[in-house]
């Protein structure tokens, strides 16, 4: 494969607005009841220590996709040239194999009988443009790029943090 | 050194898997492949849905012609595995082909069980459904036929009988169970799939068997110990498969009702793979190995054995009994186990199929651990449920909805 691309997720800094779900949908035109970017918002503890979790996500190009392999169609593949996980409508029977198989709850059934899903932008990112949700983003909570860039950024992060806090207690 | 050779017994899901797997792993040596088939690969869970107009008949062979070339395949089909020699690493067609392999993949697949009924077999009326050519057969046959007797109210069987039903024939369901989907569905279910088929125009015979036939010039007399069925002109066979493995030795490997194999596909002798509707491997749930005739199964452990072979050493932990399928306008699905017994099973609902919004869901605990589900129009959080009962998790609405791989990313 020459490259592998993704979308890194910051959790920390997603403020939940959900401009990445609408961007998606329109920019893809995805149909009402229907979304390929999720925001899941959920709490966790009890008073006084409450947190809030949100975790914007979409498929995630997986290296050995289950929906690839359970597809009776072949309709699922991964491109070699970036790795973006496709569904071919022509081929896809909307028999919902892929959606049992995907362990995120990615494919979903469409109004046209079949599944469809996140394709990272496949024009934009042709053109080489970011994917809407990533462009749309306003607090920088997604990042796209190919895997060797994103893998570098949790370090990049981590490394920022301690600075910080070394700052903080210095004299 | 040359790189060892792969011989690969079979060509369908299990089979092709396992050569894309290998090839892309970076495995430059020789793959042959043996089948009795002269055609790509077919895919036998398609057949209803080309049946139903749904697909294309070129697109029920997902792997398509060129699949072979491309990944430099020496073919030998059109005659089927005699004998496979485990000790001498040897495998024999039925015309006298002979050749050594260094790696073996038996990925034979399975044939349609036809259950022992006197004149069932030889009947010019019965019609199993498990290749491309009987899956054309059906095509003809089904366009006239008017009175139908399906054998088997299992998934395969009530797609046949939905396909009848818009031919407008009169379509009769027989089991020796006494619910329909007897292996996936929790009682309550069966007893709303019973009742919305029947709407459809679906007749249920269950708890009684196939006696035996009497060819008639207007049909075939099917005897049932309380009834007959007169002139049907068309009998689907839907009993199910039994792996293909009339070739091994079972002193020399381990068999039972298909071949046993670890979690990498292994069989108990060195070299020698097995995968898909043949192979036995692991239920992640129940911890014993349990023979699966599912593609998705059949794929997965393809792509385990071709990985493995190619010197990539990969898992495949199992996957807990799983079916999906849209049937007339419902949506039905079945995972793990719901027919567990025990002091500790407690079975939940939601909803109900023909009220409201027509959504169903039952989930079956035994204490806090999810271990089976049937959904009936209520699919999104599939998936979720499905990984939950793999990892013997429990369930909440509120929290679980969310992926359980993300789920724990957030500490």
């Amino acid at each position: 494969m020459r490259t592998q691309y993704g979308i890194y997720i910051d959790v920390e800094r997603c403020v939940q607005c959900h401009a990445c779900e609408v961007a998606c949908k329109t920019t893809n035109g995805v149909e009402p009841g229907v979304k390929w970017r999720m925001v899941f918002d959920f709490w966790e503890g009890q008073f006084p220590t409450p947190r809030n979790h949100s975790i914007p996500y979409a498929c995630f190009h997986c290296a050995e996709p289950a929906c690839e392999a359970a597809c009776p169609t072949g309709a699922i593949h991964k491109r070699a040239s970036d790795g973006i996980v496709v569904i071919d409508g022509n081929r896809c029977i909307g028999c919902r194999s892929c959606q049992m198989a995907c362990p995120f709850g990615i494919p979903q059934y469409g109004s046209d009988g079949r599944m469809q899903k996140c394709h990272l932008c496949v024009d934009r990112v042709g053109q080489g443009l970011a994917p809407a949700c990533v462009a749309t983003c306003p607090a920088e909570a997604l990042v796209f790029g190919s895997m060797e860039e994103l893998n570098r950024l949790p370090a990049l992060k981590g490394a920022l943090r301690l600075k910080r806090s070394r700052q903080s207690v210095a004299p | 050194m040359a790189e060892r050779n792969i011989v690969i017994l079979g060509n369908g899901g299990a089979a092709c898997h396992a050569v894309n797997a290998a090839r892309h792993a970076g495995f430059t040596g020789n793959i042959h492949m043996i089948s009795d088939i002269r055609e790509p690969a077919f895919n036998p869970m398609l057949a209803p849905y080309y049946l139903k107009g749904r697909l294309a008949w070129e697109h029920c062979f997902p792997f398509g012609a060129d699949f072979y070339k491309r990944h430099e395949v020496t073919c030998h089909f059109g005659s089927p595995v005699r004998e496979l020699n485990a000790a001498a690493r040897t495998v024999t067609t039925e015309d006298g082909f002979e050749l050594t392999w260094d790696q073996c993949l038996v990925a034979t697949g399975a044939n349609a069980v036809m259950p022992p009924v006197p004149g069932l077999r030889e009947s010019p009326f019965a019609y199993p459904l498990r290749t491309s050519a009987s899956t054309r057969q059906l095509e003809s046959v089904m366009a006239t036929a008017e009175k139908a007797v399906i054998l088997g109210a299992s998934l395969v069987g009530i797609k046949i009988a939905e396909i009848m039903t818009h031919k407008k024939a009169r379509i009769v369901v027989v089991d020796v169970a006494g619910q329909v989907m007897p292996r996936g569905a929790h009682p309550e279910t069966a007893g709303y799939l019973r009742a919305y088929f029947e709407q459809h125009g679906v007749e249920f015979l269950l708890g009684c068997a196939l006696e035996g036939l009497e060819e008639k010039e207007s049909g075939v007399c099917c005897l049932f110990p309380e009834t007959i069925v007169e002139n049907a002109d068309f009998i689907g066979v839907c009993t199910g498969i039994r792996s293909n493995l009339s070739f091994i030795d079972p002193q020399q490997v381990e068999t039972d009702l298909g071949l046993l194999i670890d979690t990498r596909c292994r069989t108990s002798v060195d070299g020698l793979y097995a995968a898909g509707d043949c192979a036995q491997g692991t239920n992640p749930v129940t911890g014993q190995r349990e023979w699966q005739g599912t593609w998705v199964n059949a794929c997965y452990q393809g792509r385990t054995a071709g990985l493995n072979m190619a010197g990539h050493p990969s898992r495949f932990e199992g996957i807990v009994p799983q079916h999906i399928s849209p049937f007339f306008q419902w949506t039905y699905a079945q995972i793990g186990n719901v027919n567990v017994t025990g002091d500790t099973v407690r079975v939940e609902t939601l909803g109900h199929p023909f009220e409201g919004d027509g959504r169903f869901r039952l989930l079956v605990y035994e204490g806090e651990r999810l271990v089976g589900a049937n959904l009936i129009n209520c699919t999104e959080d599939i998936g979720s449920l499905k990984h939950a009962i793999s990892l013997g998790l429990s369930w909440n609405d509120k929290i679980d909805r969310l992926p359980v791989y993300l789920r724990q990313a957030t500490g």
